[in-house]
């Protein structure tokens, strides 16, 4: 029995972690930015910090036996956040663990550091540079780059799931760089184990097996509910980096994902052998897992309804949905039918709901190409809603943001919408090209 | 002289300024009318976003029970879906067939009729719109005063516009102007001599039946923002406030939820009765006429005139039917974007824009409005290119830039341009077929004209784009006139300038069936003076 720290106990791995912890007998400390998790586990201290802030979690350190460092910045984020949540952050950790002389410094750092092609990835950068110091840390340190991590909850499968599900899945590039998923129960597993071992190195852990996007995809598909094999639309990957490149900096906030993100689709993400690696994990779990389907693209009920409301009214306004008008949202589609037209049209609708990113390409490529396709038609009928009811009238009533950054602010707009479309045009040009040779395409209107 | 009773059928501007000036002059007045009534206003002290607020429902006061206000994509889209609670002003006659060529009419069968949902503009027609009348301007200006005394009429008599509509009687100042028609007005008032040299053409403000003061029972306007949701306090003028007048007369019968179909002649061509149907039972009913006048419409009394004819054995067509076309040309005012709105402000035009031809009747006539609250979701998915989300970011900055123009062109009688009633197989049923084509000279007259107009509104900082720019079908206006025109000698079935049908001896038509010419401006203020003056030649 030991007392742990876990930073970003309230994430994707790090909850796992703290109830395999806990079934070992350890008492761990959860360090996170927001209040703790509704699931909490009873038993677990939770300490509310920002951990570029030693002030906030220090008296928490004292005693602990090791530190598991898993908080990071991941996902679409700026680069001087993620210098500052992931290098800053780390050094400060660091001297506060050196002040409370801690023995042991576990890191969660990713198989993207590996990556030869690394252009326009911060987030890789900043992981670099946070393994560098923790290296030169003067206590018992081990770094761990889990490759592609998959499960219940994780966003990458969640994402791609969705794309491998489409009757035509767009892939960036050819498809042939090779992945090793993990799964995220391996993980906790994996940092679990390390927390009590005496040895110290740079782990790489993967899954089972090696195979390249392509066969992802397929594995994906098929544990998603997904029929038959995928069918590729392979996007130009290096051009969609430069132009994510290109404009990310004013646009991050409008952009579905970034340059970096592609780098997946650029570098083989697979993990050297290891010898503790084999020691600790011996038998991984395959991933993906085979799963149940999760119903997506059945016809909506009125939880579906709900939430695809509820995905409008925030990629329209911003504004949460009330129950009022996710009752009229639901009221509308009783009385009339909003049905695809063709089978595009099936493709952009199931595209737009595959998070913000579908929805906001269904959405610029409708604008550009299809102006009568039902994903508009939802969400202008998402629109009408939303200004005629309280409160979300008065959002849409004020000018965005108006005074004098109104024609600027325009501008960003009208670049980051021909960005937009250009983006959505390479992804569905093809598959809109596709429906309409096989004839079964009716003229956009 | 007209004998009482006097039957008046319909209940719309023409219609009740008939009645009521039949009952000032102490005559017995019976009007028959379908009548669909109108809904109650809603909290009639919120202001616009109150009701978005306040309602329990607004999504159904905004969009409809059905949806029917809301606009989805499609080529055909308005730039504003019209109001739920006006929807009664269109609401369909079951077993009222037209067919229409050409032109898409519309009828109300509402009490207080299509001018329930009018937007309240009073342009006198002057000396040169009203020459193809069989009177003047000096004949029709009383007429014009006292209807403007009746429903109280706000504008100004000298500014630039000011020599195209003449000054009548009963004019009150003008409503306090939005911020945007304040800034058009101002930026117009800055280069008016360049501009008027440039463009030859002059911009002023519109005259109004709102009340800028308490008038006659109502309220002065209280800038609510509700012009186009129904004024909820009548400070904008409806028929409906002058049928609630009538209704207040001893001498007035009102027989409403009937449909009228024809009229029955004696010998000598006198009208002695009138035959209508019960809308709900089927049911016949017949009304002694002491004189009969028809004010249901130009096509509502176009019917009933050739079902009486066709059941007196005559076979005819009504030739000669008018209808004002419209361009409508959104535009921004770079002056206006990133701007905040505001919502209680009045909503309807407060400006116009003049085009003098080379003729007075060849004027063009642009109402400009500066609506902000309508409905965004019509105007946001019509800008081209963009996402919905992109154009709603977008219309939020442009909101409350935006501005339409609404350019309305004459229109004179022509012989293919008629009405004419069919017959169905089972030989009782009726079918009214309205057939219109524009003339030929047509696309020669709009396109440079609107050409002007985009090049003025330039002038005024303000932006229309091309492709924004709308050709409305015929019959959008709802301006339909002129099938049984007033002439000083014409032969059967014109009418003499107090509106008597020939060859009869006590039908009158009061309604836009007589005018001789449509001028570019909006009628319904002459339609109602016109019938006014009517009433008091016919009876007095």
């Amino acid at each position: 029995m030991s007392a742990i720290i876990v930073t970003g106990a309230g994430g994707f791995v790090g909850r796992l972690l703290v109830r395999r912890l806990q079934a070992r007998g350890d008492v761990v400390t959860g360090i996170g930015r927001g209040p703790a998790p509704a699931d909490w586990p009873a038993g677990a201290h939770w300490v509310r910090a920002d951990l570029a802030n030693a002030a906030d979690y220090q008296d928490a350190l004292a005693g602990a036996a090791c530190v598991l460092h898993l908080a990071a910045i991941t996902g679409k984020a700026k680069p001087a956040d993620y210098t500052h949540g992931n290098v800053d952050a780390t050094r400060t950790l660091l001297d506060a663990c050196a002040r409370a002389r801690i023995a042991r410094f576990v890191l969660v750092s990713t198989v993207a550091a590996t990556f030869a092609d690394r252009r326009f990835y911060p987030y890789a950068e900043s992981k670099i540079a946070a393994e560098a110091l923790v290296r030169a840390a003067p206590l018992t340190r081990v770094i761990v780059r889990p490759t592609m991590i998959l499960g219940p909850g994780s966003p990458i499968e969640q994402s791609l799931a969705k794309l491998a599900r489409l009757p035509v899945s767009p892939m960036f590039g050819d498809g042939r760089r090779l992945v090793q998923p993990i799964d995220v129960e391996d993980v906790a597993d994996m940092l679990a184990a390390l927390a009590h071992d005496a040895n110290e190195g740079v782990i790489e852990i993967g899954g089972p097996d090696t195979y390249d996007l392509r066969e992802l995809y397929a594995r994906l598909r098929a544990a998603h509910g997904g029929q038959g094999a995928p069918r590729f639309a392979h996007l130009p990957l290096g051009l969609i980096r430069q132009m994510l490149a290109l404009v990310e900096k004013p646009l991050l906030a409008l952009l579905p994902l970034t340059a970096g993100q592609l780098a997946t689709f650029a570098n083989d993400g697979v993990a050297a052998p290891h010898p503790d690696a084999a020691r600790l994990l011996p038998h991984p779990r395959p991933a993906p897992r085979p799963a149940a389907a999760d119903g997506a693209d059945g016809p909506p009920g009125s939880d579906a309804l709900d939430a695809e409301f509820a995905r409008h009214a925030r990629y329209v306004s911003g504004a949460a949905a009330t129950p009022y008008q996710s009752g009229k949202y639901r009221d509308f589609h009783q009385r009339r039918t909003l049905a695809p037209a063709n089978g595009f049209d099936a493709l952009l609708l199931r595209f737009s709901r595959f998070g913000g990113l579908g929805l906001g390409l269904a959405d610029s490529y409708s604008g550009l190409f299809y102006r009568g396709s039902v994903v508009r038609a939802k969400l202008v009928l998402t629109l009408a809603i939303l200004e005629s009811s309280a409160p979300s009238f008065s959002a849409l009533d004020a000018p965005d943001p108006g005074g004098r950054l109104a024609y600027a602010h325009m501008a960003l707009r009208g670049v980051a919408a021909a960005f937009g479309a250009v983006f959505a045009a390479l992804l569905l040009a093809p598959a809109h090209i596709m429906f309409g040779l096989t004839g079964r395409l009716k003229p956009a209107q | 002289m007209m004998r009482d009773p006097i039957v008046v059928v319909g209940a719309g501007a023409t219609a009740v300024h008939f009645a009521i000036t039949a009952l000032e002059l102490g005559r017995k007045v019976v009007m028959l009318d379908v009548g669909h009534a109108r809904p109650a206003p809603v909290l009639p002290g919120a202001s616009l976003n109150q009701l978005k607020s306040d309602l329990d429902d607004p999504v159904r006061y905004f969009l409809g029970e059905d949806y029917e206000s809301l606009i989805l994509p499609s080529e055909a889209a308005e730039y504003y879906g019209f109001p739920p609670s006006k929807s009664y002003v269109f609401k369909k006659l079951p077993g009222y067939a037209v067919e229409s060529k050409g032109i898409a009419p519309l009828m109300s069968f509402a009490g207080g009729g299509l001018a329930q949902a009018w937007t309240g503009g009073a342009y006198p027609f002057n000396d040169g719109e009203l020459e193809a009348f069989p009177f003047g301007w000096n004949e029709m200006a009383p007429a014009y005063g006292e209807v403007a005394q009746r429903i109280g009429v706000s504008g100004v008599t000298d500014d630039d516009l000011a020599p195209h509509y003449p000054a009548h009687y009963g004019l009150m100042a003008p409503i306090a102007l939005d911020a945007h028609s304040a800034q058009l007005l101002g930026d117009y008032n800055a280069k008016r001599a360049r501009l008027g040299a440039k463009h030859g053409m002059v911009l002023g403000r519109s005259r109004a039946a709102s009340l800028s003061r308490d008038h006659a029972g109502r309220k002065a306007c209280t800038l609510s923002g509700r012009c186009l949701w129904g004024c909820p306090s009548q400070s904008l003028y409806t028929p409906s406030v002058t049928l609630d007048e009538c209704l207040r007369h001893e001498n007035f019968e009102y027989i409403s939820g009937v449909r009228v179909d024809h009229f029955v002649c004696d010998g000598a061509n006198r009208v002695t009765h009138v035959v209508a149907t019960r809308v709900k039972t089927g049911e016949e009913i017949r009304r002694e006429v002491g004189a009969l006048a028809l004010a249901a419409g130009t096509l509502a009394s176009g019917r009933i005139f050739l079902e009486s004819l066709l059941r007196a054995g005559v076979r005819h067509e009504l030739t000669g039917l008018m209808d004002n076309r419209q361009v409508l040309m959104p535009f921004v005012n770079l002056k206006r974007v990133g701007a905040q709105f505001d919502d209680r402000s009045y909503q309807y035009h407060q400006i116009a824009i003049g085009a003098p031809g080379a003729r007075p009747f060849d004027y063009v006539h642009g109402l400009v409005t500066t609506l902000t609250t309508g409905m965004a979701h019509p105007v946001a998915q019509s800008l081209p290119i963009l996402g919905v989300r992109g154009a709603m970011g977008m219309f939020r900055n442009l909101h409350a830039a935006l501005g339409l123009a609404n350019i309305n062109f004459a229109d004179t009688r022509r012989d293919e341009n008629r009405l004419a009633l069919e017959i169905g197989p089972d030989g009782r049923s009726r079918k009214l077929l309205v057939a219109y084509t524009p003339d030929a000279g047509e696309p020669a007259r709009l396109k440079p004209m609107v050409g002007r107009f985009r090049n003025f509104l330039a002038g005024l900082n303000c932006i229309a784009p091309p492709n924004m720019t709308r050709l409305r079908p015929m019959g959008a206006s709802v301006h339909y006139a002129g099938t049984a025109p007033m002439q000083a000698d014409g032969g059967d079935f014109t009418t003499d300038r107090s509106g008597r049908c020939r060859p009869f001896e006590n039908l009158y038509f009061a309604d836009g069936s007589t005018f001789p010419a449509l001028p570019a401006k909006n009628l319904t203020f002459t339609l109602m003076a016109n019938s006014t003056r009517i009433a008091r030649e016919a009876l007095g």
